[in-house]
């Protein structure tokens, strides 16, 4: 919502979407869930029934609920979050970010040393893990540059 | 922020659902506001302030003195 409501009629149409807004976010957290309840269960019937097709089923439908979740967020007209949602996602962003960093900068050129030096052997594992600190250090940074250019 | 957001809504016999839809935020963010843990960009600060027909300074008291 881009304006602001002063009449009493402007009140409860204001009012009417900020309820649309709740009832959408109800329907984007039911869609996700029902997703990630379909994948758990087609795994729980998977151990008693080991078909291919029930895993493969419940991941479709795990796909489905997120798919169902982004259409919703996407498809509607209205703004689903506000600006103290968007900071609180973005200060979350940034720990998680933070926190990937200091593991990023002390733990893998401690892991090349010791490895390379032949102090310990690390598990396979551990350059993946490095890989996947490094693939999001990437995807930062080509964010980070793009907005960059979008706000300068 | 220290701001004086609960005071008139108060006096404009409004709950914070109300204010909330008026200005197009989330309730939990006039409850944030109110509770003064949350700081509102300068776009919803004018937003408040033009419903309750005020200037920001009237709402929103940034001790910038301090």
């Amino acid at each position: 919502m881009d304006t602001t409501a002063n009449s009493s009629s402007d009140l409860e149409a204001a009012r009417a979407e900020l309820e649309k807004r709740e009832r959408y976010q109800r329907w984007m957290n039911y869609s996700l869930w029902a997703g990630i309840l379909s994948l758990f269960i087609a795994i729980g019937i998977w151990m008693t029934v080991p078909e291919d097709i029930v895993v493969f089923a419940g991941t479709g439908l795990y796909w489905l609920g997120f798919l169902g979740m982004l259409g919703i967020y996407f498809g509607t007209s209205i703004s689903l979050e506000d600006e103290r949602d968007a900071q609180i996602a973005a200060e979350a962003g940034g720990v998680t970010l933070g926190a990937i960093a200091v593991l990023f900068v002390f733990f893998t050129p401690a892991a090349v040393a010791l490895d390379a030096t032949g102090t310990y052997q690390m598990p396979a594992e551990v350059w993946g893990v490095s890989g996947a600190f490094f693939l999001v250090f990437a995807i930062y940074s080509v964010s980070h540059w793009y907005y960059s250019r979008q706000h300068s | 922020m220290k701001n004086e957001l609960r005071t008139y809504r108060d006096r404009h016999d409004l709950s914070q659902g109300d204010l909330a839809a008026a200005v197009g935020v989330s309730r939990q963010t006039i409850n944030a506001l109110e509770r003064e843990r949350y700081d509102p960009s300068l776009e919803l600060a004018f937003k408040l302030a033009g419903f309750f027909e005020c200037s920001i300074e009237d709402l929103f008291d940034p001790e910038l003195s301090e």
